[in-house]
């Protein structure tokens, strides 16, 4: 018995997994020039600058000012001591502790 | 296994519990809009385990609400998804040798983050800091819905509203030393945070594609800059 959200969820897996699988196998058959090379490694740098702006500003339901201090702290902590953890959580503990003041 | 690999390993589980604080309040989320969407517990775990789309998973709860065919849904999953196409291209050739017989493991748990911390935290891409890192992000996701779907919001709304910022704040995270490197990385950053704040404009290009075409155009304007540049001053290479 397939149910409609059954068929869904395997569609999705298929259409989500290949995606993510294919580009492992297939690379390292293609003769990449230097040139395809030094693309990919812009692929990182793009994709987080895109990831942040402008979704970071709102990353605080209905605090954008908030967002961006938060956003601030992460960057500053990195600074002074390069651990995501640290970063992260100071971040997270920043945005609450404004929340809770507001 | 040595102490380097120990180290990496614990390395790893520390990169992820970075990636959990930030999946945990999404996946929640996630939970408690799925009850409400009509579907069950296991259809809910589901979707974050066996599919683990993150951002796809709402539009489908979305689309699935307002009536929306399987069929569409599947091709709007499959446009949020074809990022990963190019993130796993470039990931693929950072991967280690020990990293080969992996690789089945190592895409399905691609994600945005575990891609951005493998390739910019890591020279090459190895199993005992990856399998780590991406197991914890990929647990995450699932105990979240399945706590969301059975408890509700259970974390206090400040501190769940908080936890929003993680992921931006673990992105910033990953580029702030990367900035130090080299100055051409803020350019890259900056021309794809620039487009993409254009694109949210462009009303009829829907959203699911957004992420790829300023991947591409980025790529594209830096290569441009690359060949005007190949006979000038070469100090940032």
């Amino acid at each position: 018995m397939m149910n409609k959200i059954t068929t869904l969820i395997i569609g999705m897996m298929i259409v989500t997994y290949i995606p993510r699988l294919l580009p492992f196998y297939i690379i390292e058959r293609l003769k990449i020039s230097d040139q395809v090379k030094k693309s990919l490694t812009y692929i990182p740098y793009a994709a987080l600058g895109a990831m942040v702006v402008p979704g970071g500003f709102q990353a605080v339901d209905g605090h954008p000012v908030i967002s961006i201090f938060a956003l601030g702290v992460a960057i500053l902590l990195t600074a002074i001591k390069e651990n995501l953890f640290i970063a992260v959580t100071g971040s997270v503990l920043f945005t609450y502790i404004c929340l809770l003041a507001v | 296994m040595n102490k380097n690999s120990r180290n990496e390993v614990k390395a790893g589980f520390q990169s992820g519990l970075s990636i959990a604080l930030g999946f945990l309040p999404i996946a929640m989320t996630f939970g408690i809009l799925a009850k409400s969407s009509g579907i069950t517990l296991a259809q809910c775990v589901a979707f974050s385990s066996i599919v683990y789309a993150g951002a796809s998973q709402f539009v489908a709860l979305d689309l699935l609400n307002t009536g929306a065919g399987v069929l569409s849904i599947i091709f709007t999953t499959l446009l949020f998804n074809f990022r990963h196409f190019i993130m796993g291209a470039s990931l693929s050739t950072k991967l280690n040798k020990n990293g080969l017989k992996w690789r089945p493991l190592i895409a399905f748990w691609m994600t945005d983050e575990t891609y951005s911390i493998a390739y910019l935290k890591q020279e090459s891409v190895g199993i005992y800091f990856y399998l780590p890192m991406a197991a914890t992000a990929y647990l995450s996701l699932s105990v979240g819905s399945l706590l969301g779907f059975q408890l509700g919001g259970i974390l206090p709304g400040a501190l769940n509203q908080s936890m929003g910022i993680a992921l931006y704040a673990m992105f910033l995270a990953i580029l702030t030393p990367e900035f130090k490197k080299s100055f051409k990385t803020i350019g890259v950053v900056a021309t794809s945070a620039i487009l993409n704040l254009l694109i949210h404009n462009i009303k009829f290009i829907p959203q699911g594609w957004h992420i790829i075409i300023v991947i591409v155009l980025t790529v594209i304007i830096w290569n441009i800059m690359d060949k005007n540049n190949k006979n000038e001053v070469k100090y940032d290479e």
